[in-house]
């Protein structure tokens, strides 16, 4: 491989020859995963940042403008990658960027001081593609401790093309690469690098033979330049037995500073609803615009901004736990027992996060590289109990053993165990039949370990956040709108409700086209062991699981008094059928317990589906099998409950 | 002691013993790749990640993923994908 400069302006000039405007100028980030693209991307482009997925994919590529320059530039953060194989979608993606008619004016790629002649490899497929490049060199710091000196200048004049020591961390060299991007553009530079016509396409070892010869002139190295403390920590991180007690305790630890940090931004944010709510009761006439607002509106859409402060703060937890380089250990450790079910190590992490909300679940399955993978983990993700079941769970098991809290908190348990089975067993089934195919074998990278970008992380969520909100602003508020539609339609002539000297929102509800529903189901529902009141329930939860808790409460008339007080299991336990049997016996409590656990219930969580798959068939798929099996389940747990006697 | 070069690499290339799958690779012992395999051309990258002919390595874990010292870097790598990059076991 060999090196032509030439004295050539660059090619770009950022005018358009057909009408001689001036177009805004791109600049691809591109790089190996680690090297710290992203880092570098956001200190350049600030919180201007935004994400969007690429046409027709689901791999997202973030654009910003470079910030405090006068010229129209905008930067593009390219996936991570290893090659321009399009061996996988981020690659193609990738590759389509940066081949395609939209090609950037200039990449700039960056590359890790640590890990230079691999990194190198990659650069020289860039290089084949005939852009500009200006290289960026990371990790500077971390190669001057192991004792690796990068010849910086050694570099630039034998790559002929600027190159600049930076730090997305400290921000050393930041100010200078975004002088070189600025004099670049505007073709000051004089050197271009000009790819020789031997490499295009030549094969890996040829590229080999010339990174190591570069690095041979420019980098300086200890025989075996080690990460010490990696490897000395990734003796016990990478363990079987105490790895994955480490990793149990890391995600436990999590769990529970997410749960109990989340509950005051959730308790806010729920009371400036409620507040919302009596500021427009005392505002608005009554009038069915006002009902719509409070709860429709204000109801749907902030019984799932709730949910907001536990995303962020998981968001912040992952992205953290995946700077520091935890993450790829933690998929090591998981490996061996995801690979049984074929799915591999890394969706360990979706399914756990399901536990708090399906939602950023489904949104985190990002992490997984492989379509089909990802797929399959958003499929089973929402059978694992969320934080909307346990309401549900504590009711039922409230009913079930009142008296004795060992065996509540065994069957509380017993049932987050049935969901975990449940979403094993189906994963297993879809590998088996409609998904099939072995998982991606692993194969990952282990960087160092550092200490994280809390600026990245913290951009990272806003990101998320950002999608979240839009999803609760636009699908999920027409959504909600159609729930309180169905409750509160036909409309009960007030006095006809008097006169029947019932409660007033039991009989509007029962009027309703929910009350209807649920009567027409009654006989669909009959062999689980409900009746049609259940029935209101079960329909009004597909605004959200606990939605049924509040239901209830208005069926059996205790609106008003606390949800989990006594008096409201007291008053379900003592409901009677026509025949004098309990309502609630065992076998309708163990059925309506399996079928929460079971069954899909919460149309967000389909449309977030459809989002991240870009099809609605698989959202369709999630709702129809998990309905399926929650109906079997609980029709097959009532029947024999009620054969055994009970 | 000291090992005469040209004799060990003489006898290596003789011996086609000393090429074997990377997952019989143990813990602590070095290898140079010296080829992959059909087994392993559907894991993605492999030549991105480091792993193509030529490249020295060091096995760090050979409990499965094994774990490898290739480059700058550390690669956690399922047996199944080890299986099918064939190495050539550098001398102690």
């Amino acid at each position: 491989v060999s090196r032509h400069e030439t004295t050539e302006t660059i090619a770009f000039s950022g005018v358009n020859p057909a009408t001689g405007h001036r177009k805004s100028a791109l600049v691809a980030i591109a790089g190996n995963p680690n090297a710290g693209k992203t880092t570098l991307f956001n200190v350049l482009t600030g919180i201007r940042a935004k994400t969007a997925n690429f046409p027709g994919t689901t791999v997202e590529i973030k654009r910003g403008r470079l910030s405090s320059a006068h010229e129209d530039i905008t930067l593009l953060d390219l996936p991570g990658m290893y090659s321009l194989d399009p061996s996988t979608p981020d690659e193609a993606v990738a590759r389509t960027m940066l081949t395609g008619p939209e090609k950037p004016d200039i990449i700039l790629t960056v590359l890790d001081a640590t890990n230079l002649e691999r990194n190198l490899l990659f650069a020289s497929q860039l290089l084949d593609l005939d852009i500009p490049m200006i290289i960026a060199i990371t990790a500077m710091d971390v190669a001057d401790r192991r004792g690796v000196h990068v010849d910086i200048d050694g570099l630039r004049a034998e790559l002929g093309c600027p190159v600049v020591a930076v730090s997305g961390r400290t921000g050393d060299g930041v100010p200078e690469l975004r002088n070189v991007l600025l004099t670049t553009l505007a073709g000051r530079k004089e050197h271009v690098w000009s790819p020789c016509d031997l490499c295009r396409g030549c094969p890996i070892s040829t590229r080999h033979k010339w990174s190591r010869d570069l690095c041979g002139r420019c980098v300086r190295a200890p025989l075996t330049p080690s990460a010490q403390h990696t490897e000395e920590l990734d003796r016990w991180l990478t363990h079987p037995v105490y790895g994955l007690l480490a990793f149990l305790a890391v995600m436990i630890g999590i769990f529970f500073l997410i749960f109990k940090t989340a509950e005051w931004p959730m308790t806010w944010i729920e009371m400036s609803f409620e507040t919302a709510a009596k500021g427009l009761d005392a505002v608005l006439a009554d009038h069915l615009f006002k009902d719509m607002l409070i709860n429709g509106v204000l109801a749907g859409v902030g019984g799932i901004l709730v949910f907001l402060p536990q995303i962020c703060l998981l968001f912040l937890a992952l992205v953290i736990l995946e700077d520091t380089g935890y993450l790829a250990r933690a998929a090591l450790v998981m490996d061996r027992w995801m690979k049984r079910i074929g799915l591999p190590g890394k969706a360990f992490v979706p399914m756990l996060t399901a536990h708090a909300c399906a939602i950023p679940a489904i949104m985190a399955t990002r992490v997984l590289e492989h379509p089909r993978d990802r797929l399959l983990t958003i499929l089973v993700a929402p059978l694992l109990s969320c934080a909307a079941r346990l309401p549900v769970y504590v009711m039922i098991v409230g009913l079930l053993v009142p008296d004795s809290p060992g065996k509540a908190a065994l069957l509380l348990s017993g049932a987050y165990f049935v969901g975990i089975g449940a979403a094993l067993g189906a994963a297993w089934v879809f590998r088996h039949t409609i998904l099939p195919g072995k998982h991606q074998p692993l194969i990952i990278e282990l960087p160092d370990y550092r200490c994280p970008s809390l600026r990245t992380a913290l951009l990272f969520t806003l990101d998320r956040a950002v999608i979240f909100l839009k999803q609760a602003g636009t699908l999920i508020l027409v959504f909600s709108m159609i729930m309180w539609f169905l409750a509160s339609f036909p409309q009960t002539d007030p006095g006809e409700a008097v006169a029947d000297g019932e409660h007033t929102i039991t009989t509007e509800l029962e009027n309703s086209y929910a009350g209807r529903l649920g009567r027409i189901i009654e006989p669909v529902i009959r062999p689980l062991g409900f009746d049609w009141q259940i029935g209101i329930g079960l329909i009004s939860s597909f605004a959200a699981r606990e939605v049924l808790v509040s239901t209830m409460a208005i069926i059996y008339g205790m609106e008003g008094e606390g949800e989990e007080s006594e008096s409201f299991l007291d008053t379900l336990r003592q409901s009677r059928r026509r025949d004098g049997s309990p309502v609630f016996g065992i076998a309708t409590c163990m059925s309506l317990l399996v079928f929460y656990i079971l069954a899909a219930q919460c149309i967000p969580t389909q449309i977030i589906t459809r989002r991240e798959t870009g099809q609605w068939r698989w959202a369709f798929l999630q709702l129809g099998y998990m309905n399926a099996l929650a109906y079997v389940a609980a029709l097959l747990t009532y029947q024999i409950l009620r054969f055994s006697g009970l | 002691m000291p090992i005469n070069m040209d004799t060990h690499l003489t006898t290596l290339q003789a011996d086609e013993k000393a090429v074997c799958p990377l997952s019989q690779l143990q813990a602590g012992e070095q290898g140079w790749v010296h080829c992959t395999t059909t087994a392993a051309a559907n894991a993605p990258s492999l030549s991105g990640l480091g792993l193509f002919e030529g490249v020295p390595l060091t096995v760090l874990r050979q409990r499965d993923p094994m774990i490898l010292r290739v480059f700058g870097t550390r690669l956690g790598i399922a047996h199944e994908v080890a299986n099918g990059i064939l190495v050539r076991k550098s001398p102690l």
